[in-house]
């Protein structure tokens, strides 16, 4: 009916080019003539550029309920058969739709950020919208030239769409990233905060106060995000666990990293005008990491290496990322004074840049030349250390050290007073996260480096990061218990040595607990597998993953231990002070979590984020704590007959018989198993097969589960033999994985007290609780709506039959021992459609000719190692979900071991020099004993300024 | 801790509508006065009338063409945004009172101000961790007098700082007041049995009393502002209740007046 819909569609997109070019323009108009007029203009731009983007999104709604098939996308993603809320969901379903999915959450932030700014930080506002401006500018574009939802089908409209159709392999790469899209579009606003800060020279924290609830939020969602893609992987792809370390779920685990680690150092500028410089990167590499992540899924760059064809948005990414690191980094050397509390010289400024750029503009040249000059890995990589440490150097004695001769370089830049301070811990901390951040993203992108540098293909399977992260993982997690016992400014040395006693104790009676008494329950301290690679570094990895399991638990003990001592510490020292009384008692009788929770809403907002962050704390703990219980998960593979019985670990499940049922589009096939646990009776567990009539070909597979406190049992049915009714079934039994979700609901609860509104001024107590709770249910609400509407996607694509190509959901994985699932766990399927799937869990049919084939070397009584170098020679490297050990492969781990390690060294350097600044910073000034006696005016106001000090 | 923030934003003396001197002024001030209603009227009105429509099209017709209804309304939003955009922008359209009252350029006085805010900050921590245990008494006494003297002496930085600043906000007041004065003796010249103080400089001399009392700030109606009964504090004219003391003022009024007639 609406002949111009598409053309329109289009020209909604140039026009929110033009308007958001308008509102940056303006935006940058009242940053350089300071005018209420002009900054008014830009607010009521950056308004209509939400309005507009709106738009966009109903016109492409109107598309889709309309079934103008002429849109490419349209007909691609849907068909006249969906009902009206699948329609809505197809809106992101495919890549054209996601990205304008993301510039649309994009404008809700910046309307909520616009609107929240208000009549506040009009200093900064210009360029906080400039930014916001700019990046709804970048996917504008990318939009209108690459990835257009309204580009026309060239062959014009069809009759019927091809139905919610995520055809490929990788469905989940469609599942996971809108429902991280809410945390990752976030962390534009902090970021925008960030540069509109180093724009306006106000570095201060002003700029991390004004952006913590949009960090905090986003860290939040980005955590949400994660679980969900878990949960998902769980429930829906049934290969029994739910982190498979694939490129889409690293790529929004790294931001999520980073933020994690600027959420707790911004704490330390907040308190000691420190780390400036540090926070501002570490913002902006969490901004980077969610255009970088976005990039990875999207371009399929990633994919590459499995013969995929690229598309033409990386280019944009590429381009927008380098646009991007310049201008931070022309930013921040410009601002080099400020950042690193020296006089604002202009000639500090220049020698800053200049030193900055003759840096990148050699080490360009220098790659450059390098990588066209044929070498050897090792001498390549000699050589680009060489030169970047010679450039480095050159650099800063010949350019800044001539171009400042003269000027006082003598900072004042504070000291601490002690290295026994939270402070210290938190750049532990840091160093850990960041350290952890680096790890995945090279193995995350090493298939493309190895591939770009040694023209040599490699897959990065889940054994080689399940092998690596477990020592990292288990340090920055105890990292996270040690650091709360720390105070701020300095712990007493008294004070330390009681603080650690009641954890340290707890540590140490699980672990005697545990490996006395673990075996008998099922779960022995040690778990030792193979190791992955031959030689000492696969041994002392081994070593290190046998006792990951006693280690994991009595640090969770300890976590729980500091967190329960904090929380009894303070409240002691509120029953000292009196404040109880502020709280009803009744609430504390009635079950204590009311009266705790109302403890916890109370709280100044620095206590209460504090102690909202122990609740985190809490609830990674518990996720901790389902992590661990990996090491005993039990993998048993069977076939049974009717009425026989199989057990796997306490279970005992008794075959009834197959079951079908059918509907207007499929046969459903289930298997029922009665299950008992210790002699108890559970239920029906039915794990099924679903038959869909337009796709008999590829029958799906439905996981059945029992979850309980203790473990879940995961059942899933291969095949049914419908004469002899003999069904082969996978059992997993899966400890403790109900933790994981249970921790992540007690980390959302309290994320939410740390994001707690502070009461305003005239402002009633009850009031501001009821603002809380409405502004929190309702945001939680909205984002967990928004982040799962992916599911009834999900729900279309498995129920009109059209996911058969996923290999994961689809298909039968036959494994029948234990010595299989090694094998096939270490090589990939090479059918060159499935990316990174390993033989263990690919259910293709290249896949499962390749496993009959190994099956029969291995029957022929041909060792595993034989089987793996032959298959590696056939396929190449390519082939092997570790890469091996050898030569510049070693890259992958040395890279980061490398950079953790001088991490290590910069800490050990900061901890030298501020330990000399200790005593300077701890001794008491002369006036200080002084003024102690003799109360002045200002004595007076300052009590009175602590009073009203609340955040 | 927005709200000490907000501060950043520090208003000016506003340019308070003054009574017109000519009609055309005063027409000006009209319409000024009529745009800003429009526009209050169109964020307040158009969203819900745009949605209650869509809803019901969405019931009685079908949800096509209730999208169509929401397209079409956030098109007139858009265009309505950017024409307020434009119009702002090209000095036409009247900015919110409150809006046309801020700078966005602030002196630069961050660093001491946060400075001193780290240090307040630390005191709290200091506080805080002493009481639960983690510092000390003999530490706490250390650190505590660190940084009160810390604290106070970067409060007398500020207050060196801003001296200059009291001035030259004391000269704009007072040239401020000697208009205010000036339509204070117009005032008492038309009614003279009030008894208002006719000589300006008196009425700064009050008006700079009054601004020692209130953090500085001007006051227009100082000039007949209703003097507290119990502390002698200036209030607004139109105060029910004394700024200062807390006083009710106008039950003094009525009962005066109630003593008059009687």
């Amino acid at each position: 009916m609406w002949t111009t819909l598409p053309l329109f569609g289009t020209g909604l997109l140039l026009t929110v080019m033009l308007v958001a070019s308008y509102t940056f323009a303006v935006s940058l108009a009242a940053h350089a003539d300071g005018k209420p007029r002009t900054l008014q203009a830009a607010r009521f731009g950056a308004y209509g550029v939400v309005i507009l983007i709106l738009t966009t999104v109903l016109v492409l709604a109107y598309a889709f309920v309309s079934h103008d098939f002429r849109l490419r996308y349209v007909a691609h993603y849907s068909d006249r058969s969906m009902s009206t809320p699948y329609l809505f969901t197809a809106l992101w379903g495919g890549q054209d739709g996601s990205l304008l999915w993301w510039l649309f959450l994009l404008s809700l932030y910046i309307g909520a950020c616009v609107k929240w700014l208000g009549r506040r930080f009009l200093e900064l506002q210009p360029a906080i919208l400039a930014t916001c401006m700019a990046v709804v500018l970048f996917f504008a574009v990318l939009m209108t030239f690459s990835a257009n939802p309204f580009s026309t089908s060239i062959a014009g409209a069809r009759p019927d769409g091809e139905g919610l159709n995520p055809l490929l392999q990788n469905f989940y790469m469609i599942i996971h990233p809108p429902s991280l899209y809410i945390g990752f579009v976030g962390c534009t606003i902090p970021f925008a905060f960030a540069v509109a800060a180093l724009v306006t020279g106000r570095l201060d924290t002003e700029w991390i106060v004004a952006s913590r609830k949009f960090t905090l939020f986003s860290w939040l969602f980005l955590a949400i995000g994660n679980t969900l893609g878990m949960l998902w992987a769980y429930e829906e792809l049934g290969w029994g666990g739910y982190w498979g370390w694939d490129p889409v779920e690293n790529a929004a685990f790294m931001p999520l990293l980073s933020a994690s680690a600027f959420v707790h150092s911004v704490m330390i500028q907040e308190r000691r005008g420190l780390f400036k410089l540090w926070n501002v990167f570490l913002v902006s590499l969490t901004f980077l990491m969610t255009i970088f992540g976005t990039f990875l899924t999207r371009s399929g760059v990633i994919a590459s290496v499995h013969s995929f064809a690229q598309s033409s948005i990386g280019n944009y990414f590429v381009g927008f990322m380098v646009v991007l690191v310049a201008f931070l980094m022309t930013l921040v050397l410009y601002r080099w004074p400020e950042l690193r509390d020296y006089p604002k010289e202009a000639r500090l400024r220049k020698a800053a840049m200049a030193t900055g750029w003759t840096v990148v503009g050699v080490g360009i040249a220098a790659g450059l030349v390098l990588t066209n000059v044929p070498m050897s890995g090792a001498v390549r990589a000699a050589i680009v250390s060489a030169v970047a440490a010679g450039t480095v150097f050159a650099s800063v004695e010949l350019v800044f050290r001539k171009m400042t001769a003269g000027l006082d370089l003598s900072h004042r830049r504070p000291a601490i007073e002690s290295l026994w301070s939270r402070e210290f811990t938190f750049v532990l901390n840091n160093w850990g996260l960041l350290g952890f951040m680096l790890f995945v993203l090279v193995a995350t992108t090493f298939p493309m480096i190895s591939e770009a540098f040694w023209n040599e293909k490699v897959t990065v399977g889940p054994p080689y990061y399940n092998a690596w992260v477990q020592p990292i993982g288990l340090t920055i997690f105890s990292l996270m218990g040690i650091g709360s016992l720390f105070g701020w400014k300095k712990t007493s040395d008294a004070a330390l040595r009681k603080a650690f006693f009641f954890p340290s104790l707890t540590f140490v009676v699980v672990l005697v607990l545990h490996f006395a008494l673990g075996s008998r329950f099922g779960y022995p301290a040690t778990v030792f597998t193979d190791p992955i690679y031959p030689g000492p570094l696969g041994q002392v990895l081994r070593a290190f993953n046998g006792i990951t399991p006693v280690l994991g638990i009595s640090l969770c003990a300890f976590n729980a231990a500091v967190i329960v001592q904090e929380f009894a510490l303070l409240f002691g020292a509120r029953r000292k002070t009196g404040a109880n009384k502020d709280v009803p008692k009744a609430l504390f009788y009635a079950g204590f979590l009311p009266g705790f929770l109302m403890t916890l809403v109370t709280l100044p907002p620095p206590s209460r984020r504090r102690y909202g962050g122990y609740v985190v704390h809490f609830g990674i703990t518990m996720m901790f704590l389902g992590f661990t219980g990996a090491s005993w998960n039990i993998n048993k593979e069977t076939t049974m007959s009717p009425g026989q019985t199989y057990k796997v670990d306490a279970y005992d499940l008794q075959y009834v018989g197959p079951r079908m049922e059918v509907d207007t589009s499929k046969r459903m096939i289930f298997a029922d198993l009665r299950v008992q646990k210790s002699g108890k009776d559970m239920g029906l567990v039915t794990p099924a097969k679903f038959i869909y009539k337009r796709r008999p070909e590829s029958p799906t597979t439905e996981v059945a589960m029992l979850h309980t406190i203790a473990d879940d049992l995961y059942v899933v049915v291969g095949a049914i033999n419908p004469q002899t009714k003999v069904a082969s079934l996978q059992i997993h039994v899966n400890p403790l994985v109900g933790w994981i979700w249970f921790g992540a609901i007690i980390l959302i609860f309290g994320s939410v007290v740390c994001m707690w509104p502070e009461l305003r001024p005239n402002e009633s107590r009850a009031w501001a609780a009821a603002r809380g709770v409405a502004g929190a249910a309702a945001s939680i609400t909205l984002g967990v709506v928004l982040a799962s509407m992916p599911a009834p996607a999900f729900a279309q694509s498995a129920g009109n039959g059209t996911a058969g190509a996923s290999s994961l959901h689809s298909g039968t994985v036959k494994i029948e021992n234990a010595e299989e699932r090694d094998l096939f766990g270490k090589l990939r399927c090479m059918c060159g459609t499935c990316p990174r799937d390993l033989l263990s869990t690919c259910a293709c049919d290249t896949a499962e000719e390749t496993r009959e084939r190994l099956r029969a070397r291995l029957k022929a009584g041909e060792a595993k190692d034989a089987i793996i170098l032959a298959y590696a020679k056939e396929y190449g490297s390519a082939a092997l979900s570790i890469p091996p050990n050898t030569g510049a492969m070693r890259a992958i781990y040395m890279v980061p071991v490398a950079a953790i390690v001088a991490g290590a060294a910069g800490v050990v350097v900061l901890m030298r020099r501020w330990r000399k600044g200790e005593g300077a910073a701890t001794a008491p000034k002369g006036s200080a004993g002084a003024t102690k006696d003799a109360k002045d005016e200002y004595d007076r106001r300052l009590d009175d300024e602590l009073r009203e000090l609340d955040d | 801790m927005t709200e000490s923030k907000a501060s950043l934003g520090e208003h000016v003396t506003p340019p308070e509508p003054k009574a017109a001197t000519n009609d055309e002024a005063d027409r000006a001030s009209l319409e000024a006065d009529a745009e800003r209603r429009l526009g209050r009227l169109a964020s307040r009105v158009l969203p819900p009338v745009v949605v209650i429509s869509a809803l019901a099209v969405a019931l009685t017709v079908s949800i096509a063409p209730a999208l169509l209804v929401l397209i079409g309304g956030a098109l007139i939003g858009t265009i309505a945004l950017f024409w307020a955009s434009l119009r702002t922008l090209g000095g036409d359209a009247p900015l919110a009172e409150d809006f046309e009252a801020l700078t966005v350029r602030v002196d630069n006085r961050s660093a001491l101000d946060a400075r001193k805010r780290s240090a307040l900050r630390a005191l709290k921590d200091i506080q805080h961790e002493h009481a639960i245990g983690k510092i000390d008494d003999a530490d706490f006494e250390v650190l505590s007098a660190k940084y009160r003297t810390e604290a106070k002496d970067l409060l007398r930085e500020l207050d060196l700082e801003i001296e200059p600043f009291r001035d030259q906000a004391e000269a704009l007041a007072r040239k401020h007041l000697e208009k205010a004065g000036l339509g204070a003796t117009a005032n008492a010249a038309k009614d003279e049995t009030a008894g208002n103080a006719s000589k300006p400089e008196k009425v700064a001399g009050d008006a700079k009393k009054e601004m020692a009392t209130d953090d500085g700030a001007a006051n227009d109606g100082a000039a007949d502002a209703p003097a507290c009964a119990t502390c002698g504090t200036r209030n607004d004219s139109d105060a029910d209740f004394c700024k200062k003391c807390g006083k009710r003022l106008k039950e003094e009024k009525a009962a005066s007046a109630e003593s008059d007639d009687a």
